[in-house]
């Protein structure tokens, strides 16, 4: 006959009858009962009458209760053990589901058949369990039950969603749970609200109760006036059908957990299998059912009488059917309704039952004091429970094994032995620990006890060391016993690891951090910005670590060094030329693993602080034919280059002094001036008109090999070849801001006195690093030009920008300047040293203030000297190109040494404009 | 045979009856006669119309009809009905052909493995007929249906030779399980020439079967075969 799946559904709000001609039926309609005169069901609906208008119409007039299955398809009699009042119940339940309710009727939906695996979603936002449901994170939660399995509940409310799940039949994420119930409830509420559900500590372990195996008699007799010793080796049967007159019970008594009796049985028929209370006083439940004095007295009918808890096997299914007693409020084991794998029924020791053979029981009191029947597994050597009490045997209670033979063919087929715990062995906590990753070592026991007695059974004299595991959160110090204990297995403990002392074992995983949770916490340091030449000094090591550290900087460039013995990062920052960003990559490692991260540091660059008086935050741009710089007067008086406009020879000097000649007038000249190869640049000129005589500092030539050219004497009309004086080349140097210093003797030879030696000695050249504010000379070459004079007289105006007074430069010219000074010098006056030379370039108001302010010197047509005070702009002209204190481009460039000058040495900008003065940054001097 | 029609064909045309209105008489081209007189000596009304009704005790003293149990064996497929006709609940009105042709006009008890299977035999290709059942049904399970079926199996020479039905459906029952839910079905046919008389004595039969897609208890009052001829 076809199965019928009967099931609610919340989403479409109905009760299906799946393989009926039944159309579902609206959520709340339908109601089951027991049909009166049978043990069938009728099933109606309400919304719906017959011809009187009261009876409910009647969808299923006789149901057969095997018939019915549930969702998942099971039969809810054959394969769930469900009563007919329980089918009724399940389909009253289906047929009235609410979204709230989950098992619809507000106890909860049983899950003491299914193992169920819960998981969160990938958003972490929902708990999906694989039976279909699914809940928001932090809406419900386990609980540990007095019945020793667990029930789900909504947070708010405490309504039942889920009872009897056994502790030993979940998993998380498809890995079972460890541990005992309440980890496995903690486990399952730190997975309920998103926490760290794989690091609860096991604080609930199995135990190991170590009974004797071997077992002693449990003496006993057969009881009942129905009780027969049939003939052959059965030890006990009975004459006729009766609940209660027939059947063994042991003298022998267990009254501590661990404890145990075994026996065998064999013959498809009625039987019970449970314990008999010594003394009534004890009874928990129905004092009457549980009176010992009833056992196998008779009376009524029923499996009630004798005993505490019982579990009846029955030919109808098979095996495990029902539970009598004073309290027979049970835990269904998978040996009963689990999965074909475990079931009675469906195992080969149920075939066996079935078939006369026998079949060994236990029945007796588990760990945690709950009345257990459980059948041997001969293939996996392991005990199946079929049933347990759900509720536990009160300390020191003595109970009595009592089997009941309820018809002709059930029979006892061996005597009970007791099993009773082994007087020296203390409760055994067996367990386990990874550590590191992929290494087991157990035994591992919280007591000494513990280990002691294991190595003690275990070949050894009982004596044990200890453990402590840095990946074990609670540091716990685990005791291993000496003997039959490993430290380096590859696996969870199997096989033989599982058997004590011939008793099963069931290990606890202690619980381990992976490997990547032990390994260094990685480096975390926030990025550095700071200034180039900035010493650090950076501790990247906490003290008290035990990991190794290595740091390495990239780019090397840095100028900081990881020191390996003090893990300091250690050095001054390397001046950059512009902002530069310097990794530092610190690995971390221990025997677990490493970590690397990484941090920068950021070398800003920065105009060092100037301590320089002389501003240098300005210069002039001098661009094209037309624009120039011209000293607005050219009296003889302030064009210190005209020499006093005299046209005598002049002998030179060779002993680092200026000239004694009479006629001397020797002077200098320096410059900060932006070299661009790629323009023409014309640096100063002191120029009559074109042909006529000029001294100046220029170059027409661009690219890799030009040369700047010093040159005084004439010319041969416009733009014309120089054509009779002295010239020296030298080269242009790269693109950038550069410092030079010219100085004569007073040297003015003529045409017979001129030699390029004569020159080389009368003239120096000078570059001075505007960083440091290094002198070096400047390597040319001199050529005499023409006659090579250099006595005629110079009568013209001081230009930059400019060559000759009556015709433009290259119109493709461009030149900045950011100061220009020059001086007239004293004869037979020592020549300018380093310091006054390196000053007088890179800080020329200084140079004033400490070589010039309160001196004697030579006014510039005069020979000899006068107070530099009275007529400091006839002996100094310095152009600061903008940084003036009343330079503008209105006011032009005033004389620094004499700022209100306004008609002689004043520098007038020629056909410039306004942007022309510039701000600058000039390495060395801003 | 319908000697009475050939009657009327064998009239000379310029001797038409004429038919007096308001009268039951004729005139046959020579006198008036009553057409009961007529047909009285032309044909008989057992010669082309008449029926076989078995009956359960459902129509007689006690009113039992026979009941048969629909269960989880006999769901979903034709199963023949079980009807235990009363004793006095054979009424043989076959037309006199059948009745020549065969003395009996069914075989089997009505009990399980004996249906009644009613005979063709004397009845040519000409005839046609119905079958009606009466019966009611009370399902265990609402929503079900019961169809009705005339199964026929041919003559010996017949081509095609396997047996053929006309079928319905007769019940939708979806006013509730438990509940009698009646019904007559009534199929009509023809004797097609595989069912009719091949031979003397030899023909077709019919029986009456039902499907139910859900299990209850069939009780069955009657079916009668109704003849023309």
């Amino acid at each position: 006959m076809s199965q019928i799946k009967i099931y609610g559904d919340i989403d479409s709000a109905s009760i299906f009858f799946i393989n009926s001609t039944v159309t579902p039926k609206a959520l709340g309609t339908v109601v089951a009962s027991l049909k009166a005169d049978e043990d069938r069901i009728v099933i109606q609906r309400t919304d719906k009458f017959e011809d009187d208008g009261v009876t409910y119409r009647t969808l299923f007039k006789r149901f057969d209760a095997n018939r019915v299955c549930n969702r998942q398809n099971e039969e809810l009699v054959g394969q769930l053990g469900f009563t007919t009042q329980g089918v009724i119940d399940y389909i009253n339940e289906q047929a009235n589901l609410t979204g709230s309710s989950v098992g619809g009727d507000g106890t909860g939906t049983d899950l003491s058949a299914l193992t169920i695996c819960f998981e969160l979603d990938e958003t972490n936002t929902s708990i999906t369990m694989d039976n279909g449901y699914s809940f928001g994170v932090n809406t419900i939660q386990a609980v540990a039950d007095a019945d020793g399995t667990i029930h789900l509940y909504s947070k708010q409310g405490d309504r039942a969603l889920f009872t009897t799940l056994a502790h030993t039949a979940v998993c998380i994420d498809s890995l079972a749970v460890s541990g005992g119930l309440n980890d496995v409830v903690n486990t399952l509420n730190e997975l309920f609200t998103v926490g760290p559900f794989s690091s609860v500590v096991i604080a609930d372990p199995y135990a190991t109760m170590v009974a004797d195996v071997g077992g002693i008699s449990a003496g006993g007799s057969l009881v009942g006036t129905n009780a027969i010793d049939p003939a052959g080796n059965d030890v006990g049967g009975s004459t006729a059908t009766h609940y209660n007159l027939a059947g063994f019970k042991s003298a022998e008594v267990i009254n501590q957990p661990g404890e145990y009796f075994t026996f065998d049985i064999r013959n498809e028929g009625i039987i019970g299998m449970g314990l008999v209370l010594s003394d009534v006083a004890d009874v928990n439940g129905n004092a009457t059912y549980g009176d010992p004095a009833t056992f196998c007295v008779g009376g009524t009918n029923t499996g009630n009488y004798g005993y505490q808890f019982g579990h009846f096997f029955h030919p109808t299914p098979n095996g495990p059917w029902t539970n009598y007693g004073a309290n027979a409020a049970v835990v269904y084991g998978p040996g009963w309704n689990g999965s074909t794998d475990f079931r009675f029924n469906s195992s080969p020791e149920g075939a066996d039952w079935l078939a006369g053979s026998p079949v060994k029981m236990k029945v007796g009191l588990d760990s945690n004091a709950f009345i257990e029947v459980a059948y041997w597994d001969a293939s996996e050597s392991v005990w199946t429970l079929c049933a347990r009490s759900s509720y536990a045997i009160a300390e020191g209670v003595d109970l009595h094994l009592g089997v009941k033979l309820c018809d002709a063919s059930a029979r006892l087929y061996s005597l009970p032995k007791a099993h009773l715990l082994e007087p020296a062995a203390p409760t055994m906590y067996f367990r386990h620990i990874e550590s590191p990753d992929n290494n087991f070592e157990y035994p591992l026991f919280a007591t000494v006890e513990e280990a002691n007695f294991f190595d003690l059974n275990s070949g050894g004299t009982g004596t044990s060391h200890t453990h402590t595991y840095v990946d074990d959160p609670t540091s716990t110090t685990w005791y291993m016993p000496d003997n039959g204990g490993t430290m380096t297995a590859t696996a969870v403990p199997s096989g033989s690891d599982l058997v004590f002392m011939s008793n099963a074992v069931t290990y606890t995983e202690i619980t381990s951090q992976a490997d990547a949770d032990l390994a260094p916490d990685a480096f975390t340091f926030s990025d550095i910005v700071q200034a180039e030449a900035t010493a650090l000094n950076l501790q990247l090591y906490p003290a008290g670590a035990t990991f190794s550290q290595t740091a390495t900087l990239s780019p090397t460039t840095s100028g900081l060094v990881y020191n390996t013995s003090t893990h300091y990062l250690q050095g001054t920052l390397a001046d950059v030329g512009a902002d530069t960003v310097y990794t530092v990559t610190v690995t971390r490692a221990n025997s677990y693993g490493s970590t690397v991260s990484t941090f920068t540091i950021t070398a800003t660059d920065v105009a060092p602080v100037s301590s320089l008086t002389t501003p240098w935050t300005k210069a002039v741009s001098i661009n094209g034919a037309n624009e120039y710089l011209k000293i607005v007067h050219n009296s003889n008086s302030f064009n210190i280059i005209n020499m006093g406009g005299m046209n005598n020879d002049v002998w030179g000097a060779s002993n680092g002094k200026t000239s004694t000649d009479t006629d001397a007038r020797p002077w200098s000249i320096c410059q900060v001036v932006y070299i661009d190869n790629s323009q023409p640049q014309c640096y100063f000129s002191q120029a009559e008109n074109y042909a006529n005589d000029r001294i100046s500092l220029s170059t027409h030539e661009t690219g890799a090999s030009a040369k700047i050219e010093f040159y005084w004497g004439r010319s041969t009309g416009t733009n014309g070849a120089n054509s009779n004086g002295v010239q020296f080349l030298f080269d242009k140097p790269s693109d950038g801001w550069y410092g030079y210093y010219i100085d004569t003797t007073g040297y003015r030879p003529n045409q017979t006195q001129v030699t390029t030696t004569a020159l080389a000695s009368n003239f120096r050249f000078k570059q001075v690093n505007l960083s440091t504010g290094t002198v070096t000379d400047i390597t040319g070459t001199w050529t005499i030009v023409g006659d090579g004079r250099l006595d005629r007289g110079l009568n013209g105006d001081f230009y930059v920008g400019r060559e000759s007074g009556s015709q433009s430069f290259n119109s493709a010219s461009s030149l900045k300047v950011a100061a220009t000074l020059v001086s007239t010098l004293k004869r037979d006056f020592l020549l300018p040293d380093d310091t006054e030379i390196s000053m007088q370039v890179r800080d020329p108001q200084q140079w004033v203030i400490d070589y010039r302010d309160g001196t004697q010197q030579r006014l510039a047509y005069n020979n000899t000297p006068y107070s530099f005070d009275t007529y400091p702009e006839r002996c100094v002209q310095l152009w600061l190109m903008g940084d003036g204190s009343l330079d503008s481009y209105s006011n032009n460039l005033r004389n620094d040494v004499k700022t209100s000058d306004q008609n002689y040495t004043m520098l007038r900008l020629q056909n410039m404009v306004s942007n022309d003065i510039e701000t600058v940054n000039i390495t060395g001097l801003t | 045979m319908a000697r009475g029609t050939d009657f009327i064909k064998t009239i000379p045309a310029d001797k038409k009856p004429n038919i007096e209105k308001h009268s039951n008489r004729i005139n046959a081209g020579y006198e008036y006669i009553t057409i009961d007189t007529m047909l009285e000596n032309t044909t008989s009304t057992g010669d082309v119309q008449g029926y076989y009704s078995l009956l359960s005790n459902y129509y007689f003293t006690g009113g039992v009809a026979t009941d048969m149990v629909i269960d989880g064996n006999n769901i979903n497929t034709w199963v023949d009905v079980l009807l235990t006709p009363d004793a006095q609940g054979v009424f043989d009105k076959r037309v006199v052909s059948m009745k020549e042709a065969s003395d009996v006009g069914h075989t089997g008890t009505g009990a399980a493995g004996s249906p009644l299977m009613i005979q063709l035999v004397g009845l040519s290709d000409h005839a046609h007929g119905s079958v009606r059942a009466a019966l009611s049904f009370e399902p265990e399970v609402d929503e079900g249906r019961l169809e009705s079926r005339v199964l026929f199996t041919r003559h010996s020479t017949a081509v095609p030779s396997a047996d053929f039905s006309i079928e319905e459906t007769t019940l939708n029952m979806d006013s509730g399980a438990a509940i009698d839910y009646v019904a007559s079905p009534n199929i009509a046919f023809f004797l097609g020439d595989t069912i009719s008389t091949n031979v003397d004595g030899e023909a077709g039969t019919l029986r009456f079967q039902v499907k139910l897609d859900v299990q209850g208890i069939l009780s069955m009052r009657e079916v009668t075969f109704f003849i023309q001829s």
